[in-house]
């Protein structure tokens, strides 16, 4: 499978009469964008806002964020089983706004969370500061149940993706980078000394705002499957997942995976990439170890030799990462673990509910529970006022000024246990 | 397979009152505790006593299902599950008593009732 990223580098955000990219600039038709949403009768209103780095600016509570993107040439388009007709996607050529993303606020149950803040401290510890959002403030008709709630703003942000997506399909891109990986057979065999590694991508997929759809199917619902990586960059994984917001893999992140773009990179040099496993992490622990078992047996028939595994949440999928390592380690996969951290705010508490002396190599992206104070902004888009009862903030976070004390846990994206994420561990 | 459900979440014991759910008077702790007898009495974990993400000691109610025959022995590893469940509640609750407007209770409830919705068929097939 051959995938061709164009990537079109958005520098500015605007409105304008007409949907397009020109010189680096957005222009987005706030009516058309509008009016597309609200074909989707369980929305009662719809705002669109524009949001750019260093603005004053403060999104709350943040359910997704996405990145606008196109197919171009190729089969499928973006987004299979939810936007676009259920079609193999991940070849071909797809066209990213690069620097741009669509976010989706609106308050569906009373502790949502999620902050993205413009400027000001708080930006430095999410990638989505850098980016020109486009927001969408959704309210739902009244009496709409929450699972429709859901479902409805977390389409809305997927078709305001590809419809922004579209306006760079006849653009240009900057770069274009080439992703291509074969069949495991002739991967294998082109490169018989370096050592095979597999990628095991751990999806939430708990019930409500903690579920993955992968080609529109609820990943609680799958057994544990190989995925093509190219897949996953053209929105074959979706999320519907936020709460805790720090360590959610938002859609952006599905689309950005940096563990599957560092593993292309060093492909062919020092290690064989032979592809990825997606599993999920579910309520039962009849589930847990089904779905535990069923991966790493597919890592070992494929034949790998070492995996890497990332985390989605905390806490209880704590388990079923445990669970991942123990039963790869035990096939004599060497496994590397990717997760965050829930140490308490001085640090000193253990982190993980669930420990294995097998667990040997762990990258850590950060500790959640460490304190921020987030000063005001001029403009908050959202409802301030989810502060007060979101996971990471405690009764008091939202002051009288405006301002915010709370964990990291509140900041979109801080904790990405993809490793999407500005926090570094540096000696000194 | 049968199981016993404990809980003290309201929706789950209005929607559900054909599995007699086992009404736990208090808090997530507390339902903690009636589960951690259970399983020193031989009942086994069928689901993970932490809520997917949310932080045990902030939110208000919870819903665990144990197996509904109890062994000669004690199950290790729920009680392995049970402990840490215990030590993530220590390390979350918060200094002074939770309270919530009651529609984001409300909300606590119907998010505890979906995740254990969500295990339901799992539970209900299970050997």
């Amino acid at each position: 499978m051959r995938l061709e990223l164009g990537k079109i580098p958005i520098r500015n955000v605007e409105f304008g009469p007409a949907t397009k990219v020109e010189n680096g600039t957005l222009y987005v038709n706030k009516e058309e964008l509008r009016a597309l949403i609200l074909e989707d009768k369980s929305i009662k209103s719809c705002e669109v806002d524009l949001a750019r780095p260093g603005e004053e600016v403060r999104i709350i509570p943040v359910k997704d964020v996405i990145e606008p993107r196109c197919k171009v040439s190729g089969p499928g388009g973006i987004f299979p089983g939810l936007v676009s007709k259920v079609e193999t996607v991940g070849s071909g050529r797809t066209h990213v706004l690069k620097g741009a993303a669509v976010v989706t606020t609106g308050k569906i149950v009373g502790f949502q969370e999620g902050i993205i803040d413009m400027t000001g401290p708080g930006a430095k510890y999410t990638p989505f500061s850098q980016t020109y959002n486009v927001v969408l403030n959704l309210q739902p008709v009244d009496g709409l149940p929450q699972h429709d709630h859901e479902r409805a703003v977390r389409l809305a942000g997927l078709k305001a993706a590809a419809y922004l997506g579209e306006a760079g399909k006849n653009v240009e891109p900057e770069t274009v980078e080439v992703y291509e990986l074969g069949s495991y057979l002739e991967t294998a065999a082109k490169y018989p000394n370096l050592p095979k590694v597999v990628y095991v991508y751990m999806l939430q997929s708990q019930g409500l705002l903690h579920d993955t759809w992968v080609y529109g199917v609820d990943a609680k619902r799958i057994l544990p499957s190989l995925i093509h990586p190219n897949e996953t960059m053209d929105g074959a994984i979706v999320s519907g997942n936020c709460v805790s917001a720090c360590d959610k893999n938002t859609t952006y992140h599905h689309l950005n995976n940096p563990v599957i773009a560092e593993l292309y990179k060093r492909h062919g040099k020092d290690l064989c990439f032979l592809g990825c496993v997606i599993t999920n992490e579910n309520v039962t622990l009849a589930d847990k170890q089904r779905s535990s078992s069923y991966a790493a047996k597919l890592a070992h028939m494929i034949g790998a030799d070492a995996a890497i595994v990332t985390e989605e949440g905390f806490g209880n999928p704590d388990a079923d990462l445990i669970m991942n390592c123990n039963k790869l380690e035990d096939y004599g996969i060497k496994t590397v673990l990717i997760t965050d951290e829930y140490a308490g705010r001085d640090g000193a508490s253990q982190s993980l509910a669930d420990v294995s002396p097998k667990a040997d190599a762990v990258v850590s992206t950060g500790n959640a529970n460490e304190l921020i104070d987030l000063p005001p902004m001029k403009k908050v888009i959202g409802d301030a006022s989810a502060a007060n009862v979101i996971a990471g903030g405690f009764a008091g976070a939202l002051h009288d000024d405006g301002s915010i004390t709370a964990e990291l846990q509140v900041i979109t994206g801080v904790n990405c246990e993809l490793g999407y994420s500005n926090l570094r561990a540096t000696g000194y | 397979m049968e199981f016993l459900t404990l809980t003290n979440n309201p929706a789950v014991k209005e929607k559900y009152p054909d599995l007699k759910p086992v009404w736990v008077e208090g808090g997530v702790d507390e339902v903690y505790r009636r589960a951690r007898d259970l399983v020193h009495k031989g009942h086994r974990l069928l689901t993970h006593p932490l809520s997917s993400s949310l932080k045990p000691g902030r939110i208000p109610y919870k819903t665990v299902a144990l197996s509904a025959k109890a062994e000669t022995t004690v199950d290790l590893m729920s009680l392995g599950l049970m402990a840490a469940a215990f030590e993530a509640w220590e390390k979350t609750k918060p200094d002074v008593p939770l309270s919530f407007p009651a529609q984001v209770a409300a909300d606590y409830a119907l998010v505890d009732l979906a995740v254990f919705e969500s295990a339901l068929d799992s539970l209900k097939n299970a050997p």
